[in-house]
């Protein structure tokens, strides 16, 4: 939106006919701030004199060119506020238009901005070791990640032009299972182990062992704090241990991730849970800062009758008793509401489990919000999808369990308040006959001491805290990951936590430290005249028979050639010409 | 007929004003002023500075003052934060791609810019510079443009295109890349410019000025070899003491004489002495084109921006311009030839200096045929074209003068009354009214008729000729003949005059042009502000002047008849010929290619 004004004022500006200042002057001065907020020279003083002059602009111009000129600014400065701010404040452009703020469009894109076109160029040199630590550097769960990450980077990559996006995703998970392979992520470890800060003495707690809590442990560990994460769980990991399902992401490699924290000296209380086993006051008392990261698991509800029923189950709730390994009673025929990836993981659960799957959705395919790639795996495991489907009554057989789920059929008329297209009723209703209904309407964050505390949430139930630094009305409270946003994605989560760690050691040490924890690679900038590297290598999959009869690993991985092969695909976006 | 009466609201006070007026004027009226910085009453009303905005009721924006008027029950708000604001950040707009060298500026403390910056409180620079810098237009001998220091107001193209109708100068380009151009950017040296110098005149900063030569003139006043002669225009007298902090047409004639005796010149003499000599030329001129059934209407030649105007835009019309020089140019050559042989110097070693209200008289100085007294004296002396000498050396405006005398510590009202040296500063009543528009013409009027009738004036005040009306007729009985003259001022009403001679149907006999609006006393290089009632004043000051003279007649200056008597010997005589009469060149529009240049190119600085 910055570059929208951007755009329109430098059109403007060159539109106008010169003769009144506020038109010919303002238009210039406001191109040049704009301009300076777009290359990330700009400063939040700047932002008011952008605002102050566009309103004269408006005010005092002449005709109706200069009247209407700033509108484009002051319309984007009135709703698209936070961007500008983002610009000047975090010289972050989220769309991705703004070249000189960011290195390339899938860094850009990443929440956690890892340096891609990096590790990619130095796999390619054969400098995996290296390639490894820089992944590392930027995201502590690089094999994890690579697996099961929404791959924001590859939406925005630009070998799409050419032909596909380039498996970045999939180049970190080979990286990090080939150095577990060799044993030799040790060295590595080590290495940040050594390069730790010494002790600072200050203590914090982390409430929550997931993504985002991991991630701000990771970080705030190596500058030299105290950090514990509390956990209602026996084990770490969040999400990641227990709602994503072990075709997915095996729970072996997730665990040799882990042992990473323990060795950097995070310490981990599992199974307790803040505000019943210990209070939230004893936390604050015993720490210097808290951040919380608790999540959003609690599934939502769907407001039909017949969900009292024997044999209606809550999606995360399925996959974390799944995950827990409890057995689970599952009919013969299973129906999913929902289109998320937990609806998904659910259904190519059950199918596992040996049931029969329908996947039921009130919109049609291209409006789920579930990977795209989670979909053909779903439609290749043969799971029948009931689009354009709404759920109206649970039926049930006269011992109280279900027999059954109505739907009623929708189309589509219109557009609701967020631009999607709206499914209204048909009239047309169906049966889906079954013995299992799991509900997977989406989670929402549940964090019960907020009232006794005093932590302000959101209408949804998300804790409110403000950008970029996540902070909440509560002293040195900090918040990230989905307990902010509500359900979003690992590495938003991660991203989040990144900030918020380095906001909380800012605020600790009242000095810039964060930086220290990185450090330069070297690798060659040089561009081919031509794109390099052929078609996408798409990695192995185990067939479809071998898949619905356990949980075994889907995806096979890259192989070395087949990594190699894929990271000379990359275009280096990332080197430009030099600027005059 | 009655003027209808509309009711307006000015910050919640209702009062009655005429229909038609703008708001600005209606706000004066009721006694509010409005800031402005573009709108010059008379001349410009360009609405872009975004200055004058006011609130009125029921719009959705700002309104400008200057240009927009009032309506039967409008609600005029002149004084709120939305309306400060507006005002204080366009002028912020403006300083930003102005440069801030104001100290070293010709225009300090005299800009209208730095008025307007401080009275609106702009106490921050929130903007940086936007404009590429650009050179200087330092083509032309009379003018300066610095378009780095030009705020865009428009007010000298309004000038140049309304008051002149020369339109040397116009606003090319849009956006940001906006400026004042002449044509294909030759520079103002180079195209159909007549220097009038309006344009400095009207200028709220200093991206049009004279072209200063303070220093050189300081410099030729500290060569002891040099014998430094001045000469004082008659609008001088009435503009130089305001240029030094007095009342608007205070008459200085003494403290002038004695102020540049305090910088050092040799001789203080007055252009009014070869005033008196031109309307013998100029009336002898007339006289002998009637009689001769000469080319007339015959117009007057004394004013240099006419010259040009006529040269580039009726260049067929030429042997209508009566052929005298210019008071300026005929002291030249008579301070060179008769005075320099009356004091034995070698004229080589005498520099003239003028003093004049012009800036075009600069231009006029090195015009290539002015250079009389040098090709006088060549075959006499057996002098090369090397030894080449103008007539007139240095150019000074009155603003340039006052600078002089501040720079030299010169307090000026205390000086005493001094007289003239002798000599060239004697002179008459009809030379001091060339100041003013209509002045040449009842100069040449009162000699022309004792001359032509040799009978005594019953009434020597031609009042038909004064004033400020733009044209000025009058009808002259000489020996029974009926004599129809007019007077204009402004090119604008130059060109109508001479419009009417192009078709053939121009009832005159003699016309008199000044190129500035007023006459020499609003010249382009009078003390700025000059508006029309500081214009009034002047012109009381000098017909005040001339009532204070004890001989008020050309023909009656006794050293005019000593010079004819020793030198000239009579009237339109051969050395006259030589010394006091000139050509003109057709130039036509196009003229960028002669460089306005016949024989070499223009030099600013003395021959050596």
């Amino acid at each position: 939106m910055v570059d929208v004004a951007r755009y329109f004022v430098e059109v403007t500006s060159a539109e106008s006919c010169g003769r009144c200042t506020p038109c010919r002057e303002g238009l210039a001065q406001a191109l040049d701030i704009l301009n300076k907020i777009t290359r990330g020279n700009a400063t939040m003083a700047d932002l008011d004199t952008l605002e102050r002059l566009a309103y004269v602009i408006r005010d005092s111009s002449l005709c109706g060119l200069g009247q209407t000129s700033a509108n484009p600014v002051l319309t984007t400065l009135k709703y698209f506020r936070e961007e500008y701010e983002k610009h000047i404040e975090q010289s972050r452009c989220k769309a991705g238009v703004c070249e000189s703020l960011f290195m390339a469009l899938c860094e850009n894109s990443c929440p956690l901005h890892m340096n891609i076109p990096g590790y990619l160029q130095l796999l390619k040199e054969g400098k995996i070791e290296e390639a490894f630590e820089l992944t590392l550097r930027d995201n502590p769960l690089p094999g994890t990640v690579g697996r099961i990450c929404y791959f924001h980077c590859q939406m925005r990559c630009r070998r799409e032009m050419v032909d596909d996006a380039v498996s970045q995703g999939e180049i970190h998970r080979y990286l990090a299972d080939t150095m577990y392979k060799m044993g030799k992520e040790r060295d590595i470890y080590q290495r940040l182990i050594r390069e730790k800060l010494s002790p600072t003495g200050k203590k914090i707690a982390i409430v929550g062992a997931g993504p985002a809590g991991l991630t701000a442990a990771f970080y705030l560990v190596r500058l030299g704090h105290a950090v514990t994460i509390y956990d209602n769980h026996p084990k770490a990991g969040g999400i990641l241990q227990y709602g994503i399902p072990a075709y997915r992401l095996p729970k072996e490699g997730l665990n040799k991730e882990l042992e990473l924290f323990r060795k950097l000296g995070v310490k981990f209380v599992f199974n307790t849970r803040i505000g019943k086993d210990i209070p939230f006051k004893t936390l604050q008392r015993q720490h210097d800062a808290i951040f919380l990261a608790v999540g959003a698991q609690k599934d939502m509800e769907l407001e039909i009758p017949g969900r009292e029923l024997e044999g209606v189950v809550h999606g995360y709730e399925f996959l974390e008793e799944l995950a827990f390994g409890k057995k689970l009673r599952i009919g013969k025929r299973v129906v999913v509401v929902g289109a998320g990836n937990v609806a998904i993981d659910a259904a190519r659960s059950c199918l596992r489990l040996g049931s029969d799957v329908t996947i039921v959705y009130r919109r049609d395919r291209d409006e789920m919000p579930a990977n795209a790639h989670e979909i053909n795996d779903a439609t290749d495991e043969n799971i029948r999808f009931l689009f354009m489907s709404s759920p109206q009554r649970i039926l049930g057989d006269t011992k109280g369990k279900v027999s059954g789920l109505e739907i009623r059929k929708m189309k589509f008329d219109g557009f609701d308040i967020a631009g999607r297209k709206k499914p209204i009723e048909t009239g047309e209703s169906a049966i889906v006959q079954c013995e299992t209904v799991i509900l997977a309407l989406g989670e929402k964050v549940e964090f019960s001491p907020a009232k006794e505390i005093g932590l302000e949430l959101r209408k949804s139930g998300a804790i409110k805290a403000h950008q970029p630094r996540y902070t909440t009305n509560i002293a040195n409270v900090y918040a990230g990951g989905d307990a902010v946003t509500g359900p979003a994605t690992v590495s938003e989560a991660m991203g989040i936590a990144r900030l918020a760690a380095e906001a909380m050691d800012f605020d600790l040490m009242n000095e810039k430290r964060f930086y220290k924890l990185f450090r330069e690679f070297t690798y060659k900038d040089e561009i081919p005249a031509e794109p390099e590297g052929s078609k996408k290598v798409d990695p192995k999959k185990i067939s479809v028979k071998e898949r619905i009869s356990s949980f075994q690993e889907v995806l096979a991985g890259y192989t070395g050639e087949e990594a190699l092969a894929e990271a000379a695909r990359c275009l280096r976006c990332d080197v430009k010409c030099s600027e005059q | 007929m009655e003027t209808t009466m509309v009711s307006v609201n000015v910050n919640g006070s209702t009062c009655q004003v005429p229909q038609g007026i703008t708001i600005l004027d209606a706000c004066l009226r009721a006694g509010i002023a409005i800031p402005t910085l573009c709108y010059l009453e008379d001349v410009a009303r360009n609405a872009s500075c975004g200055v004058c905005v006011v609130e009125v009721k029921g719009t959705r924006s700002l309104v400008r003052s200057c240009s927009t008027c009032v309506r039967d029950g409008m609600e005029i708000s002149t004084n709120s934060s939305r309306i400060r604001e507006a005002r204080k950040t366009n002028v912020e707009l403006l300083l930003a791609n102005h440069p801030k060298d104001c100290l070293s500026c010709l225009r300090n403390q005299n800009c209208e810019l730095q008025e307007i910056a401080a009275d609106l409180g702009v106490k921050e620079h929130r903007f940086v510079r936007t404009k590429k810098e650009e050179p200087l237009d330092e083509t032309s001998p009379s003018l300066v443009r610095d378009p780095n220091k030009c705020i865009l107001c428009g007010r000298c193209v309004a000038v140049c295109t309304n008051v002149q109708t020369v339109s040397a100068i116009d606003l090319s380009k849009r956006g940001i890349r906006t400026k004042i151009s002449t044509y294909m950017e030759k520079g103002l040296g180079n195209v159909a410019c007549t220097n009038c110098g309006q344009c400095a005149l009207v200028c709220p900063t200093g991206a049009i000025v004279e072209r200063d030569d303070t220093d050189a003139v300081f410099e030729i006043l500290g060569d002891p070899e040099k014998f430094v002669v001045v000469q004082t225009a008659p609008a001088i007298r009435v503009g130089i003491g305001e240029a030094m902090g007095m009342d608007p047409g205070s008459l200085v004639t003494g403290q002038m004489v004695a102020g540049l005796r305090r910088l050092g010149f040799n001789k203080v003499f007055d252009t009014q002495f070869t005033a008196d000599l031109t309307i013998l030329e100029e009336g002898h001129e007339l006289l002998n084109r009637v009689a001769n059934k000469g080319v007339l209407p015959m117009v007057t030649s004394c004013s240099p921006g006419w010259i040009k105007f006529a040269e580039h835009f009726f260049p067929n019309m030429l042997d209508h311009l009566s052929t005298c020089k210019s008071p300026q140019q005929m002291f030249g050559s008579v301070t060179k030839t008769y005075y320099a042989a009356k004091l034995g110097i070698d004229p080589r070693k005498i520099v003239v200096v003028s003093i004049m209200p012009c800036t075009a008289k600069k231009y006029e100085a090195r015009r290539p045929e002015m250079q009389s007294a040098f090709e006088y004296w060549k075959d006499k002396r057996g002098w090369s074209d090397d030894d080449a000498f103008f007539d007139v050396d240095y150019v000074l405006t009155t603003r340039e003068l006052s600078r002089m005398l501040k720079e030299s510590g010169v307090r000026f009202a205390s000086l005493p009354s001094e007289e003239f040296d002798s000599p060239l500063g004697e002179s008459t009543g009809a030379a001091v009214i060339f100041g003013a528009t209509g002045g040449v013409m009842e100069a040449a009027l009162r000699t022309a008729y004792e001359v032509a009738t040799g009978t005594a004036l019953p009434n020597i005040n031609f009042t038909a000729v004064r004033g400020m009306e733009g044209i000025k007729e009058a009808e002259v009985d000489i020996n029974g003949m009926k004599v129809r003259v007019a007077v204009a001022h402004t090119l604008k009403n130059a060109r109508r005059l001479f419009e009417q001679v192009e078709k053939g149907e121009s009832p005159y006999a003699f016309i008199e042009v000044m190129t500035c609006p007023g006459g020499c006393l609003g010249g382009g290089g009078q003390p700025i502000p000059t508006t029309w009632d500081i214009r009034r004043k002047r012109a009381e000051s000098i017909y005040q002047e001339d009532l204070n003279k004890p001989l008020r007649k050309s023909h009656e200056n006794p050293q005019i008849a000593a010079l004819y008597k020793e030198f000239l010997k009579e009237p339109l005589g051969e050395l006259s010929h030589h010394l006091l009469h000139t050509s003109y060149e057709k130039r036509g529009v196009f003229v960028w290619n002669t460089n306005g240049s016949r024989k070499k190119k223009h030099s600013h600085a003395l021959p050596q």
